[in-house]
């Protein structure tokens, strides 16, 4: 049977489960948006395949240091912290970008000036250098794996020591609390009906060798790979699987928060192996910042919602982090970045 | 407007019935459309093909629930050319990670066709009444909305790894339960 068929066979189930899944949300009342916002949908294509983002990815200069605040006008090229963009008038052409040149506020009209004027962005001049890619797509790669042999499970703190490196930053914006996690004990029982309902499947379709087979590979982490104790503790929502030799095979994790409306939200994902769904950024298009001396391509699109989307990602100490925000400032985002990139990284990375 | 104004103003044939529908659900279907395209123009075209086929199935039909109504014709026109448009290869969204998800019940791909689909889809139904809400809701929203892991997990208010792994033994499930029921696959 093709997959189209029971794609097909799906879209003709009792329109009631349908009416009951639009309806449902979790009690906690945690879900009134999905956790990344409305924003624009992500493309996903097949695995292993490189990314391509919308043509046209443009940016703003942005230095932080510039700016009346620093005491100083800002350097032509350059943007200061409210997002106005400065023109050296000897390189402007187009009146719309000297107007833009004028206007106090206005990231988009900056944007779109800089669009047309094509500059090529100017060489670090201490501290952070920041480029926003204004985009109109992100794109996904989904790397699918085999299941793990053996799974650990790690509390949000405990997570920081297996990567090395800070995922949890202290400068979020007061009204983004972290989200609901999964208690231990409801995971537990989840794998023992499992390893139960799997030991029977395998024992009366061991006839079937290519069933058994299917079923064998797809079995579910059995109860006893968990922790001992996992029951008592609270709060251990993130895995790392390891295969038989004891390789890290999928420790691709994400934490997140979200306001109590869920109209803002932050997610902050790491892994050093590519496995679930991941970002990736075609190199040719995006031009990258410079924060805490660590490169990060920092993009930037728009909703369907109007809601501003910031997608940033950068690597350290060999951990691939992106830190997606909805509905958050650029500013916010920004003492996000600095926060979680000059963190002097004295956690010891778990091997 | 309550949804059974909105149903009679289609059987009155008074064109007020799109401008509404479209109002009231427009952004549900445009949520659909665009978790399987991801394409603005697609989009749109297969929300005014919604609003179409609507039109032309009211009167006849009286759907009971509206906006699953509507989000099945879109959800349908949206694979249909999603199809087209993708037909030598799989392209973007959420879909190549759904097939490939489900190939869990279908088997290898060379397996061939053995029922007719709506059989199927009764098979499918008997499977979801005999789940547990959150169950059901994460198979609908997973390969009926096609909506992210992510997105389900924000829903329901879980882990992603729990959305992972409760897919993951609901596909095993159905194919058992398929099978039980003498649906070769």
């Amino acid at each position: 049977m093709k997959t189209d068929t029971i794609m097909d066979a799906i879209g003709k189930i009792d329109l009631k489960y349908v009416q009951e899944a639009e309806e449902y949300r979790a009690e906690n009342g945690s879900a009134g948006r999905r956790s990344h916002g409305s924003y624009r949908k992500v493309l996903s294509i097949a695995a292993c395949l490189a990314l391509i983002l919308g043509a046209g990815a443009y940016g703003l200069r942005y230095d932080r240091n510039a700016g009346a605040g620093a005491g100083g006008v800002p350097e032509e090229g350059s943007v200061d912290r409210t997002g106005a963009l400065v023109y050296d008038s000897a390189a402007k052409e187009d009146s719309a970008a000297e107007s833009a040149v004028q206007k106090e506020s206005g990231e988009d009209s900056g944007a779109e000036a800089f669009r047309e004027e094509e500059n090529v962005m100017e060489t670090g001049t201490g501290g952070a250098q920041i480029y926003v890619n204004e985009i109109t797509e992100v794109a996904r790669t989904c790397y699918d794996i085999a299941g793990p042999v053996r799974t650990e499970y790690y509390s949000a703190d405990a997570l920081e020591d297996y990567y090395g490196t800070k995922l949890m930053p202290q400068t979020l914006p007061e009204d983004l609390r972290m989200s609901v996690r999964l208690s231990e004990t409801e995971k537990s029982s989840i794998y023992q009906e499992d390893a139960a309902a799997d030991a029977g499947e395998i024992t009366d379709a061991a006839a079937n060798a290519g069933m058994a087979a299917d079923l064998a590979e797809n079995t579910d982490v059995p109860a006893e790979a968990l922790p001992a104790g996992a029951a008592e503790e609270s709060v251990t929502e993130f895995a790392v699987g390891y295969d038989g030799e004891g390789n890290v095979v999928d420790d691709n994790n994400r934490l997140c928060w979200q306001n109590a409306d869920g109209t803002r939200s932050l997610v902050i994902a790491a892994h050093t192996v590519p496995a679930g769904e991941v970002v990736s950024f075609s190199q040719k298009d995006l031009r990258y910042s410079s924060i805490a001396g660590h490169e990060v391509i920092l993009t930037h699109f728009t909703d369907a919602q109007e809601a501003d989307n910031y997608l940033a990602s950068y690597v350290k100490n060999g951990v691939t982090v992106t830190v997606e925000s909805c509905g958050m400032t650029q500013e916010e985002l920004l003492d996000v970045l600095e926060e979680l990139l000059a963190e002097d990284d004295s956690h010891n990375r778990a091997e | 407007m309550e949804d059974e104004k909105i149903i009679d103003l289609y059987w009155e044939r008074s064109q007020q019935a799109i401008a509404l529908t479209e109002q009231k659900y427009g952004r549900y279907c445009g949520r659909i459309a665009d978790n399987v395209l991801h394409n603005r123009e697609d989009c749109e075209e297969c929300l005014n093909d919604t609003w179409l086929r609507a039109w032309n199935s009211m009167p006849t039909e009286r759907p009971t629930v509206l906006q699953a109504f509507l989000g099945a014709i879109t959800r349908n026109l949206s694979l249909d050319l999603y199809r087209r448009k993708h037909s030598a290869k799989r392209g973007g969204g959420e879909l190549p990670y759904i097939f490939d998800e489900l190939r869990d019940i279908s088997g290898a791909d060379e397996m061939q066709k053995r029922i007719e689909c709506m059989e199927l889809a009764e098979g499918i139904n008997r499977f979801l009444a005999g789940l547990d809400r959150e169950s059901r809701v994460m198979f609908v929203r997973r390969y009926w909305y096609m909506d992210s892991i992510a997105e389900i997990a924000a829903r329901m208010g879980c882990g992603e790894s729990r959305v992972k792994s409760c897919l993951s033994r609901l596909r095993k499930r159905l194919r058992r339960q398929l099978k039980g029921e003498g649906i070769v696959l």
